[in-house]
């Protein structure tokens, strides 16, 4: 028998993106619809079609700092994972976790390519083995709730473009079944050479600018960041009300054109909250600005939600992978909570087969009660949750 | 809820047979070693690996034929572990797929072209393999799932979060079965780092690294293996207090010793703590593949049940952070 979803309250929640470093920061660039998006500062592009991508700014470092020195030598990825941790928890006093889980794709990927790099050349090798151990994705997290003063266990998802999603629906799985009462989900992923060269060797980075669902669109713009949320069985104003989650197994790098997986995700998410698809009032799409990605999730848009506003705010801050579903889930909390529907810049018009309602360019005030996130990801990952605000 | 084992599969490096193996593993076999001489610091590292004709029914499929050896594994054991669904069962079962390194083969081989050639030289045939959840797409692939398929990621002690997590699926009722797979592959690079933080060594002591690939069906519908999660009080128990927490003193205690220091701690104080237990460590047979061993463990612990005849049996894994978990099982009566 099934168990219905129960509302999950979201009763805290911080982010780290190429918007900003926390909650207010973010809200303003996200109203503003201003970019974070720039040229690659931290490794070489050389060679590369793509050159941008959206980028923490250089004060991480320091608001890590501010809450323990001993950060100065982790990495942006533990550092993002602290701070957006620091902010969730600081929302909401006194919040154990029983269970931790979080998103990524590329853990400390940056200390696996220091190691690498160290073992060819046979340079500093012991230095940098020692330094590995923050490489497994599970470390980053582990390290910033020891010095938050938490212990709980840590489940890490790697569901490729889908796993912030993923790790707060399964957050909310083991809230439903009753296997945990509090849960601190989210994703975190940092920008790593590895991934930018997989990307940009695979054609689907641009080397001009993101466009997402626009027909002149051409490639993603890689991002970065961190999102985490207090999740509890609680009554807030703020709540997870549904999860979906489908596999398409068309191809490991392309969806299936038809759209079929993101239908059946978004489908199961209203099904749990027991919701139309006529009451969601905005849905952040996955739009990663890539021509086959935003074709299938528009065809699934439109068989399911025509008349929904959506937008893509990746043309603001890049594609984050497996930090995207957190961050913007984070972006639908600030939405509800502020009443705005978050632009889709760099829009100018779509392919006729695609009437979507498009929030083009700018932000624009809106009544909003429950809102859609969609992440999909690498091996045919489809994964979607609706929030909701009472 | 009582969720029950339905199916096993694995592939080893002393094959894939389950009893075979299994029988091997309890006379204390050990696989031909192999030694490895591509590292760059000069080093030679004996390890353990899959006989390459117990999966050529696997490396044969078309999808397959790029993909890495991680994924060889995985889709071999879990169509073993799948073998007795159905069609129509295989579309309400969820897949939980747990890796420790991923497709580390293919990461190293795409940086070493990127760091070699430039960052605009990397392969488009390696990079979608690099990707953790590769190996659960095509196990999905292969078996026609359509649900949720995660991948999760971690130490020794991740294979059991994916249990727990399959449990969790399961008490939902979003689906009536759900597979559990592990596999791990072996690169330099990942032995080199695991050597220099002392979980395995080179010539002496210490643990061999092995691959191979594990998976557990699980259901709701009664099996002739019953599977209970230890429950983790206080968060972090140590081994003690994770041993107090087992519903009874097991009868067959599976260590996850597979040679470091550490496991022979682990292995030294469950001997203490359950003294009258019969007491096996797989792993110095199969070898360190972290969190596919422990879907290992599990695994030789079910047949170990079966064949014993004894009631109950407990697994353990300890991860890097030296935190520990355990997974109970018990023999149902009544069914074969």
């Amino acid at each position: 028998m099934r168990i219905p979803f129960p509302p999950v309250g979201i009763t805290g929640f911080g982010c780290v993106s190429p918007l900003g470093l926390g909650r207010a920061a973010t809200e303003q660039s996200l109203r503003a619809s201003r970019s974070g998006i720039g040229p690659v500062r931290l490794f070489s592009v050389e060679g590369c079609q793509s050159r941008t991508a959206g980028q923490v700014e250089e004060a991480l470092t320091e608001e890590a700092v501010a809450i323990t020195p001993r950060t100065r030598r982790w990495t942006r990825a533990a550092q993002m994972v602290l701070v957006a941790a620091r902010e969730a928890l600081d929302a909401r006093p006194g919040f154990v976790p029983d269970a931790v889980v979080v998103g990524t794709t590329s853990g400390g990927m940056t200390l696996g390519e220091e190691f690498y790099r160290a073992a060819v050349t046979h340079t500093r090798l012991a230095a940098a083995a020692r330094r590995t151990f923050g490489y497994p994705p599970p470390q980053p997290v582990y390290l910033a709730l020891r010095a938050l003063g938490i212990r709980a266990p840590i489940r890490i998802v790697s569901n490729a473009c889908a796993s912030g999603t993923n790790a707060i629906g399964l957050a909310c799985q083991m809230i439903r079944s009753g296997a945990a009462r509090r849960v601190l989900a989210g994703g975190y992923d940092a920008i790593a050479e590895l991934v930018f060269a997989g990307f940009d060797c695979l054609r689907a980075s641009t080397p001009g600018i993101c466009r997402p669902f626009d027909a002149a669109r051409d490639g993603l713009v890689l991002g970065e960041g961190a999102a985490l949320f207090c999740l509890e069985r609680e009554d807030a104003a703020l709540r997870v009300t549904g999860y979906g989650s489908a596999v398409d197994t068309h191809h490991l790098t392309q969806p299936h054109p038809s759209g079929t997986g993101p239908l059946r995700a978004m489908r199961a998410a209203l099904e749990c909250a027991g919701l139309a698809p006529e009451d969601v009032d905005y849905i952040n799409a996955h739009g990663t600005g890539t021509p086959l990605n935003d074709a299938s999730e528009a065809r699934a848009l439109l068989a399911l939600c025509p008349r929904t506003p959506v937008s893509s705010t990746k043309g603001l801050t890049g594609h984050a992978l497996g930090a995207a579903g957190a961050i913007e889930a984070a972006f639908c909390c600030l939405a509800l909570n502020g009443g705005f529907l978050p632009a889709n810049v760099n829009f100018s018009h779509t392919e006729d087969e695609f009437p979507l309602q498009i929030v083009a360019n700018e932000s624009r005030p809106a009544d909003l009660r429950h809102a859609l996130s969609n992440s999909f990801g690498f091996g045919g990952a489809n994964a979607t949750i609706l929030l909701s605000r009472s | 809820m009582n969720v029950s084992l339905l199916g096993m599969g694995w592939t080893t490096p002393l094959g894939r047979g389950l009893d075979e193996v299994c029988a091997a593993v309890e006379a204390g076999k050990i696989p031909a070693l192999h030694h490895e001489t591509g590292l760059p610091t000069g080093r030679t590292l004996p390890v353990f690996r899959v006989p390459p004709e117990s999966l050529t029914d696997v490396t044969a499929l078309p999808r397959l034929r790029r993909s890495s050896a991680i994924s060889h594994f995985a889709v071999a054991a879990a169509c073993d572990a799948a073998s007795a669904l159905t069609e129509e069962q295989r579309k309400r079962t969820a897949l939980v797929f747990v890796s420790t390194d991923g497709g580390v083969i293919y990461t190293r081989r795409f940086y070493s072209d990127i760091v070699e050639r430039g960052p605009g030289s990397g392969s488009p045939l390696l990079f979608p393999e690099t990707v953790y959840n590769a190996p659960a797409s095509h196990i999905a692939a292969r078996l026609g799932l359509e649900g949720e398929a995660l991948t999760l990621v971690g130490d020794a002690e991740a294979g059991f979060d994916a249990i727990q997590t399959a449990c969790e699926l399961l008490a939902c009722g979003d689906c009536d079965y759900c597979l559990v797979a592990a596999a791990q592959e072996l690169d330099w690079i990942t032995c080199e780092a695991y050597s220099n933080w002392k979980i395995g060594c080179f010539a002496s002591g210490g643990a061999t690294f092995s691959e191979g690939g594990a998976a557990l069906l699980l259901g709701r519908e009664p099996g002739c293996i019953g599977v209970q999660l230890v429950p983790r009080q206080p968060a972090s128990p140590s081994l003690t207090e994770l041993a107090a927490s087992l519903p009874s003193p097991p009868d067959v205690v599976v260590s996850s010793n597979a040679g470091s220091p550490a496991g022979l701690r682990e292995q030294t104080q469950l001997r203490k703590i359950f003294a009258k237990g019969l007491h096996f460590a797989p792993k110095l047979s199969l070898g360190e593949a972290l969190a596919c061993s422990s879907i290992q463990q599990v695994i030789f612990a079910a047949l170990t049940l079966q064949k014993s005849k004894k009631s109950t049996s407990a697994a353990f894994a300890t991860g890097f952070n030296h935190n520990v978990s355990a997974l109970f099982l018990t023999r149902v009566p009544g069914h074969a």
